[in-house]
């Protein structure tokens, strides 16, 4: 296997509502990525991985296809990956296996998502995910499994919704720092067990918002990478891991599936004590307990996140800086275009282009996204 | 801004089977789709409402799907609505590795083998995670009465793992708790079915109406 680096990136703001159509935000990401790769012509890229989450937010069926001229692919394969939340990190996943075989010498890595078509409410749509006959005529929505798993995780733990609220403080005051970011916010723990409930024990303000954006990276295989940069951010380590779909059989207090990628992106990558290794950790963050349930699958150690919390390790100046891009709750949920932003906030971080959110000396770095139902953890590592 | 915005006039709905206009009827108003001028119409009304899409030279286009399914359950699921109707709950078991599925599967995914032994289950079972719902189906709608939502774990089906307190496999259903106040609600609580009425049943998971704590 080749090494594979990571050698541009560019992304869209994240808005609740963008007025582009979805092949013009692929473009403009696109282009934002070249133009960090000194401008570099269309031309010079060998293929497309494309993703995004269902069809249905397009309106539009192989939407994989809506790729194909926004990331100037005519004339070259494209590949659409999905695993529905878990998809944009499971993209930067499949990139690496694209150029790692030597397959391809450059790769455009696309994520998109454009939650603003859905009328009147994106969240009509999740209601596909369910089983038809076991599960949908119970009326439910997408938060009631989140608040099922985030109850049982608490109980697990004997966690507070106090600590939790602290993710939210935490990601969306980073956010304030990232120039695309939708909900960057100085708030405080009052305000969000103060914000309207939705399914208890999950208030408005626990959730990330629904989102537009597009986010696209260049990955290149060793040789090219050092022709056109001079501090490119190596893919490590990767994982993709599955558990059940019967999510109700499991416990849902502990992201088994988390942990198992996790370990075969350290063994990988040859990390060994990720705590102490790790600089920059971006789990996926889509609801503030999912950052501290997918950080004890990273860790290994259930219930080590909500510690490390408490003690203020988290924050950009801890032990541990965790979502120092504003993640999901900070930045927004444009769902497969986030995942990529949390690759490209590494790629950003290990190069030293991260600005404000800088984190010092910043040498390693892990990315998670989750998805599916309550099934999927894809884990990238990179190292600069 | 109302999601309920168009219905299906009488016009379309005549000649239809009863259950199947009242579905059209019901989902016309959860949805808010239907004829295309209405749809326009209430498309225009949300673009005035939302600041973001109210930008000079923005055209909004609206576009609506109506699509129906029919599908076969599978042997394992059919005998499970099969049993609902009788007030029976069935289930499955692996004879590889010993694991009860209700609802129940015809095969295993970790012996990878077919799975054919059919098991009845009194219903009662433990509240493994619960939450309390305050929407439902449309998040900009909030409940006249909140739900509680639950995990149930069947009596007697629970393996755990080796050393830990971490449950490996449960029979699990998700369904809604009643007769109890949220507030009271545990996690680890007892609770049994309670059926809708025989001649109500219709072989679907809702006539089991909720669980309730066993007392």
């Amino acid at each position: 296997m080749r090494r594979v680096a990571i050698v541009g990136a560019g992304m869209t703001d994240f808005r609740s509502m963008l007025p582009l159509t979805s092949p013009e935000m692929i473009r403009l990401a696109v282009k934002r990525c070249l133009d960090d790769v000194g401008g570099l012509s269309i031309r010079y890229v060998d293929g497309v991985l494309a993703t995004s989450a269902p069809d249905a937010f397009d309106g539009y069926h192989d939407k994989g296809a809506i790729a194909v001229e926004a990331a100037g692919a005519i004339g070259k394969p494209i590949t659409r990956v999905f695993v529905g939340g878990g998809s944009g990190v499971a993209a930067g996943v499949a990139g690496w296996y694209h150029v790692a075989s030597g397959a391809f010498d450059t790769l455009l890595v696309v994520a998109w998502e454009k939650m603003s078509h859905p009328y009147p409410h994106a969240q009509k749509l999740f209601q596909t995910i369910f089983d038809p006959v076991l599960e949908k005529p119970l009326g439910p929505n997408l938060i009631w499994i989140f608040a099922l798993e985030m109850m049982r995780y608490m109980e697990a733990h004997g966690l507070k919704k106090e600590l939790i609220a602290e993710v939210a403080v935490k990601n969306k005051r980073n956010a304030l720092d990232h120039p695309h970011a939708q909900l960057g916010a100085r708030i405080t723990v009052d305000d969000v067990l103060n914000s309207e409930v939705l399914v208890w024990p999950v208030n408005r303000l626990d959730i990330s918002p629904t989102s537009d954006g597009a986010v696209a990276l260049l990955l290149a295989s060793e040789e090219v990478a050092k022709k056109l940069t001079d501090n490119p951010v190596w893919i490590e380590g990767v994982a993709t891991c599955l558990d059940s779909q019967f999510w109700t059989m499991r416990d849902l207090a502990y992201p088994y599936y988390v942990y198992l990628a996790a370990q075969m992106a350290y063994r990988m990558a040859k990390i060994t004590s990720p705590l102490k290794e790790v600089d920059v950790w971006e789990p996926y963050d889509p609801f503030t307990y999912k950052e501290l349930h997918h950080m004890d699958g990273l860790l290994g150690r259930p219930g080590l996140a909500p510690k490390l919390l408490a003690e203020g390790q988290m924050e950009k100046d801890g032990d541990c800086p965790t979502t120092p891009s504003g993640g999901l709750l900070g930045v927004g949920n444009p769902i497969a275009a986030a995942g990529l932003m949390k690759v490209a906030e590494l790629y950003f971080q290990l190069s030293g282009r991260a600005g404000k959110r800088q984190v010092p000396d910043a040498e390693v770095g892990v990315a998670q996204a989750w998805g599916d139902l309550m099934q999927v953890g894809t884990v990238v590592v990179c190292r600069r | 801004m109302s999601a309920r915005v168009v219905r299906y006039g009488p016009e379309q709905l005549e000649g239809l089977p009863a259950s199947f206009a009242g579905f059209l009827r019901r989902a016309t108003e959860e949805v808010g789709s239907g004829r295309e001028q209405s749809w326009s119409k209430a498309v225009s009304e949300f673009n005035e409402r939302v600041p973001e899409m109210a930008l000079p030279g923005l055209v909004v286009q609206p576009w609506l799907f109506d699509f129906r399914y029919r599908r076969a359950t599978g042997e394992a699921v059919g005998r499970f609505l099969e049993g609902l109707k009788e007030g029976r709950i069935i289930g499955t078991r692996c004879e590889g590795c010993g694991r009860v599925f209700i609802p129940p599967r015809s095969f295993c995914e970790l012996c990878f083998r077919r799975v054919r032994t059919y098991v009845e289950h009194s219903g009662e079972g433990e509240v493994a995670t619960y939450s309390v719902a305050y929407i439902g189906t449309n998040p900009r709608e909030r409940l006249a009465r909140p739900e509680v939502v639950a995990v149930i774990w069947f009596e007697g089906t629970k393996v755990v793992r080796p050393n830990s307190h971490h449950v490996f496999h449960a029979a699990g259903l998700m369904h809604k708790l009643g007769e109890v106040e949220p507030s009271e609600v545990r996690i680890g609580m007892k609770v049994k079915p309670v059926w809708r009425p025989k001649e109500q049943r219709r072989g679907e998971i809702t006539d089991i109406l909720y669980f309730a704590p066993v007392r």
